[in-house]
């Protein structure tokens, strides 16, 4: 604890004291949620079948989620940067539209769409039909991001960059990468850990609870989807518990190394 | 004053943003190698006439243009003009620098070059010349590495110069280039507008009369976007044609609002 004297008064810091607030508040939300998780843990029957579908669905959310990622991010980068640096275009209006519409529908009925879009002309649940569905609603996060990025660029940083001959795509790239690159990665990661939450766009798209055959174009589990279904098995709360956990573990993982990996905004 | 063969001439050039004209009909030269200091008051569009010269206008939105610029005879506003090599010519040091976030001290005195991916031969080398030209080299030699933000608002002056420097513009453009210096650094930068002299074409936007006197060689008196009088530097401060610049350089200069 810090003090200082000023004008003859002792003045005490109390810059501790939304630590211990934020500790404690921490403490009384998780310890009757980790109470819980280890009482249905305690319940739970590690054989080589749980291990194998908890191996199943870890590798199906990380497939999952970087298909969709994979398409969500250019896109939503592209729009994004699309709807900062060239608002009045007819096509930035549309795509500011779009986003707005897309980042206001449920999930499910994404999950709908998608279903509509690639499962009925495919005739089967498959890995691209998901990864379609996160994308759809990664899209929205991913672009309104870089657009509030992009837009939150001080003036003088992009004319000092413009006045030394650089083009106007390389200036956006750099402020990206450069000015607001922590911020970026930042927003990717957080859209990549509400993707691997996701349960609704999945249950119309690649829901599985069979086995998986090796093949994209079959249904795929993953770790949310998983734990949704399987509180309807015999020992569903502590499969759901444990895969709950490794969901936790995910995101966990995922801000830590954003925290330590992400460039430095200046 | 000679008309042969000027490096810049500005040809009834007129300016506006958001539908307000800035300039109106601006027209004088600027002869190969030559300083010329645009006086004027405050909203008089000194800087409006830098940023027209090389296409920084009209970056601007809402910003229109009309007119002629002639860089070596060439309308820097024809079709055939690419804006992102002309800037790369007519280097500009806009009023207020900023250093370039996320860029180490070299880095940034190398932008022009970084951020196209075109680094000069030995750049460490360009980095240290031009830093030394400005006076920055024996604060930052031992830090080059460090972010540029960690500079005072001096140093950020003086290593936007340097920056823009770094691409060998044959026409300079600074504006207000010592307004963040001490006596010391605004000593340094016109030792360098004098070391400049005849190799490079200055356009120099100051409020700073004193300074014009001592390094133009020409002066643009501007006033409410109109150009009252150019002429030697010498003839400006000692026996101007027109009253209106003789109140201003007095200190008599009263806005007409």
């Amino acid at each position: 604890m810090s003090s200082e004297t000023k004008l003859g008064r002792r003045r005490v810091s109390l810059g501790w004291l939304p630590h211990v607030v934020g500790v404690g508040a921490l403490f009384v939300v998780l310890a009757p949620a980790l109470s819980l998780v280890a009482t249905l843990l305690q319940r739970v029957r590690l054989d080589s079948a749980v291990l194998r579908a908890l191996g199943e669905a870890v590798v199906g959310s990380l497939i999952l989620v970087s298909l969709g990622l994979s398409l969500a991010v250019p896109l939503g980068i592209a729009a994004g940067v699309h709807v900062a640096t060239h608002p009045r275009t007819r096509l930035a209006k549309l795509a500011s539209v779009a986003i707005d519409i897309l980042s206001g529908v449920p999930s499910i009925v994404v999950g709908v769409v998608a279903y509509a879009l690639v499962v009925l002309p495919t005739g089967r649940f498959s890995v691209p039909a998901g990864a379609v569905a996160l994308a759809l609603v990664a899209f929205p996060e991913v672009a309104r991001s870089t657009t509030d990025l992009v837009a939150s660029v001080p003036t003088p940083v992009v004319d000092t960059a413009l006045s030394l001959g650089v083009s106007s795509w390389r200036v956006t790239t750099f402020l990206l990468l450069r000015a607001r690159g922590a911020a970026l990665v930042a927003s990717l990661a957080a859209v990549a850990c509400r993707s691997l939450g996701e349960v609704a766009p999945l249950l119309f798209t690649t829901a599985s609870g069979a086995a998986f055959d090796g093949s994209l174009g079959a249904p795929m589990s993953s770790l949310a989807v998983e734990a949704f279904l399987s509180v309807h098995t015999p020992d569903g709360g502590a499969r759901a518990a444990t895969l709950s956990l490794f969901l936790v573990a995910a995101t966990m993982t995922i801000a830590l190394l954003v925290r330590r990996r992400a460039p430095r905004s200046a | 004053m000679s008309r042969r063969a000027p490096k810049l001439e500005v040809k009834e050039l007129c300016a506006s943003y958001g539908g307000r004209i800035i300039l109106k009909d601006v027209s004088f030269h600027v002869d190969r190698g030559e300083i010329v200091a645009v006086i004027g008051p405050t909203g008089s569009g000194k800087s409006t006439l830098l940023r027209a010269v090389n296409r920084m206008h009209e970056l601007s939105a809402g910003a229109t243009v009309s007119g002629r610029v002639l860089l070596d005879g060439a309308d820097v506003y024809s079709p055939d003009t690419d804006p992102t090599e002309l800037r790369r010519r007519v280097g500009i040091v806009l009023e207020r620098p900023i250093a370039l976030p996320g860029l180490s001290i070299q880095r940034d005195v190398l932008a022009g070059y970084a951020l196209t991916r075109t680094l000069p031969r030995a750049p460490e080398e360009v980095a240290e010349t031009v830093l030394r030209r400005v006076g920055l080299w024996e604060e930052v030699k031992d830090r080059l590495s460090t972010p540029s933000v960690g500079l005072d608002d001096g140093q950020i002056q003086r290593l936007a110069i340097a920056r823009a420097l770094a691409l060998r513009p044959s026409v300079l453009l600074l504006d207000e280039p010592s307004q963040s210096l001490d006596p010391s650094g605004t000593a340094h930068v016109e030792e360098l507008l004098n070391e400049l002299r005849s190799q490079t074409t200055v356009m120099l936007v100051t409020a700073n009369l004193q300074q014009a006197a001592r390094v133009a060689d020409s002066v643009v008196f501007l006033e409410q976007g109109h150009v009252v009088e150019h002429a030697r530097a010498a003839k400006i401060f000692t026996n101007p044609e027109d009253p209106r610049t003789e109140d201003f350089i007095t200190g008599r200069f009263r806005t007409t609002a």
